[in-house]
């Protein structure tokens, strides 16, 4: 995941992006690809009388290609996170629907969940009975080291 | 200003991790599916040992002692099919969900919800293949199916109940493959970390990328060839049925067009895994990297292309022999290109013997028998005197024991301490290895030769020359057996590490850990925020 910081005069900016490694035109070129070894694949077997093998195929590269649009609904997901003087903003858009929370600074908190045993966990940043859900397209060794910055952003007072 | 988000799992706001088995039901976290799919393969890993104990005792002495044939046919076909789809490739399904987005630098799998679901597929599947045993305790039913794991027509045409719940179970472990496959296929390509380049991918993302591409190519034959099956059993068709019309050798090449490829979609993962493991002990770089993912591909290529190698006596024409056996001996090339590049790895290295680099030593020269073997079995001439007899049972457990369960074992070992934050006990691993290894060959060994003198398998009862490489192979399956317990225990101690005292382990658990796991503590700490922050 890309986790860049900015700074700003009114303060500083953190945005994250999901790694996204695949063209358009890669994305088509494996969902043909393999259209084209299980397809090819089917038909010979179809040919040879074993045609129940074919809508198997069909089902399979149809799974691939709802795997590979998910994705690319996905691929323009951003998250950015600003701290000012005054005021947290969450804002993102996550399958192109776009959302912003604003916070007071001084009344924001950050809640880490931790996950049993397996080292993963979840940031929230909450104030006034509302909490949001931060960093959900980081690594998890990405979201301790956001989490360690904001900490002393927020004011280790604050800290639950 | 606006309220919590949409997002569905935040909407019950303090309970997000939920505990006991809903936590581990609903988990979309990699690291715990890939813990269940480890644990699945481990107990399944029992079920299916215990069953082919029971042959083994069976097959002790000749005679008929334990069980009547039909209960042997059960247990010999129902521990492969348990190995195989509910051991073998459940464990190297775990190594994924564990390693890959660790090592690729992604936060989790791609799809984290489908990984889910393919998981809980598994334990219906593997109940669906064992369940007519129970069944037929209660009458009814005839027991599970008796085909053996190749569910030859017309046999299994003709067969009981037990070959329809292994049908519906083959589908519904092959609906999990590949879910599991779509989802390492995009995680890998997708969710690279930026820089990472394919060329840069750590062997082991190539081994498993070749897997998964062979499972999209080869699951949906064995899936149309089981429901052919069931047509024939149950709807009047006749695909397999010579006297409709149908061709009974079509389920043969249907079968190992898939099967042959399920060879190495169990074995990449491990060849994948193997060059990390020496590269760590030796202290060296991974050697021929290029090579060995040239000869990855290469061997993805040729697998599909060699199936009949599997039926030469079923009366194929002869081009078709010559074809088969030539392109068969052709993946023997690739092969030494990884064993050269193993070897190499390790070559004036500053070797170290830890448990895991041990179980690594032994898969290459276990795995070397089981790969020169196979080039006997792939001579047409030579075949057609050791088909069907004991050289092929103990060929292809040299390649599945020895080349992916002790492949397995190598890659627990090296990322236990990844995954639970302690170093293993050495001295137990050590007498589990050497256990294993040596009762693995007394089990085997014998093997070949009452193969060579002529042992057929699938059999409850033998001639009487056979008898002493039998009670020795009998022997040595028990201690065998017997010795995984030490490997489970040594697993239950290791993620017990903190109350039997067991050393705990640093991020680079394993001195010459180069690949980038190794650069996260162990296990990703819960507590500790000092890194700083990543600016890219």
């Amino acid at each position: 995941m890309a986790l860049m910081v900015r700074q700003t005069l009114a303060g500083q900016t953190w945005v994250a992006q999901p790694n996204r490694a695949l063209s358009p035109a890669q994305t088509r070129a494996l969902l043909l690809a393999a259209a084209g070894i299980s397809g090819g694949i089917a038909s010979g077997f179809a040919i040879a009388g074993a045609w129940p093998v074919l809508p198997f195929a069909g089902i399979e590269i149809g799974a691939l290609w709802a795997a590979l649009r998910h994705l690319r609904r996905h691929a323009d997901d951003e998250e950015s996170l600003e701290v000012t003087d005054r005021q947290v903003i969450v804002s993102r858009s996550i399958a192109g629907r776009r959302e912003r929370h604003e916070f007071i600074r001084y009344w924001t908190r950050l809640r880490v969940d931790h996950a049993p045993d397996t080292g993963g966990g979840r940031l929230y940043l909450r104030s006034h009975g509302r909490e949001v859900e931060i960093g959900q397209l980081l690594t998890d060794a990405q979201k301790q080291a956001l989490a360690a910055e904001l900490r002393t952003q927020l004011g280790a007072a604050q800290e639950r | 200003m606006s309220h919590a988000t949409t997002a569905p799992h935040e909407s019950h706001d303090h309970a997000h991790y939920p505990g006991g088995i809903l936590r581990w039901l609903t988990t979309t976290n990699h690291k715990d599916i890939g813990t269940m799919y480890l644990l699945f393969a481990l107990i399944m890993f029992f079920v299916g040992g215990a069953m082919i104990l029971a042959v083994r005792v069976e097959l002790f002495q000749p005679g008929l002692q334990l069980m009547q044939p039909e209960l042997f046919n059960q247990l010999i076909g129902v521990h492969a099919l348990v190995m195989i789809f509910a051991a073998l490739m459940p464990a190297a399904t775990g190594f994924a969900n564990w390693q890959i987005p660790l090592m690729i630098g992604a936060p989790d799998m791609a799809l984290p919800r489908i990984n889910n679901l393919g998981f809980w597929l598994l334990p219906p599947a593997a109940l669906l293949l064992t369940l007519p045993f129970v069944l037929a305790l209660f009458g009814v039913g005839d027991g599970a199916v008796a085909t053996g794991w190749t569910l030859y027509a017309p046999l299994s045409v003709q067969g009981g109940l037990g070959v329809d719940f292994a049908i519906f179970s083959i589908h519904i472990l092959g609906i999990s493959s590949i879910l599991g496959s779509i989802n390492v296929i995009v995680t890998i390509f997708n969710l690279r970390a930026p820089g990472m380049t394919m060329m840069k991918l750590p062997v082991f993302a190539w081994g498993w990328l070749i897997t998964a591409f062979l499972l999209i190519a080869t699951i949906p034959v064995l899936a149309g060839a089981v429901t052919m099956l069931l047509t024939d059993r149950h709807f009047g068709t006749h695909f397999f049925n010579a006297a409709g019309g149908g061709d009974p050798i079509l389920f043969q090449h249907l079968f190992w067009f898939f099967g042959h490829p399920e060879v190495y979609i169990l074995l990449l993962p491990l060849w994948g895994l193997i060059p990390h493991v020496l590269a760590t002990f030796s202290r060296k770089p991974i050697y021929g990297y290029r090579a060995q993912v040239y000869s990855f591909i290469a061997i993805g290529l040729l697998s599909v292309i060699v199936w009949a190698h599997h039926f030469f006596t079923a009366g194929l024409p002869v081009p078709a022999l010559l074809y088969f056996m030539y392109s068969t001996m052709s993946i023997s090339l690739p092969l030494a290109v990884l064993f050269f590049c193993w070897i190499a790895t390790m070559w004036k290295g500053s070797m170290s013997f830890e448990t895991p680099m041990l179980f690594a030593q032994g898969f290459i020269v276990l795995f070397g028998i089981a790969g020169l073997t196979g080039l006997v079995l792939a001579d047409v001439a030579a075949d057609a005197q050791y088909h069907h007899s004991y050289f092929v049972v103990a060929h292809f457990h040299y390649a599945l024991f020895a080349g992916g369960i002790m492949g397995v074992m190598t890659g627990v070992y090296y990322w236990l301490p990844k995954w639970t934050g302690y170093m293993i006990d050495e001295k137990l691993g050590k007498l589990h290895f050497w256990l294993t290894i040596i009762s693995f060959n007394l089990t085997f060994m014998p093997q070949f030769f009452v193969g060579l003198a002529g042992m057929p398998r699938r059999i409850p009862d033998y001639a009487l020359q056979f008898a002493e490489f039998n009670a020795i192979s009998t022997v040595g399956a028990l201690i065998l057996g017997f010795s995984q317990l030490l490997f489970a225990y040594n697993i239950w101690k290791c993620a017990k590490g903190a109350e039997y005292g067991l050393p705990k382990a640093e991020g680079r658990a394993w001195e010459g850990g180069e690949s980038l796991e190794w650069e996260l503590p162990s296990p990703p700490p819960h507590h500790s925020w000092e890194t700083p922050p990543v600016i890219k």
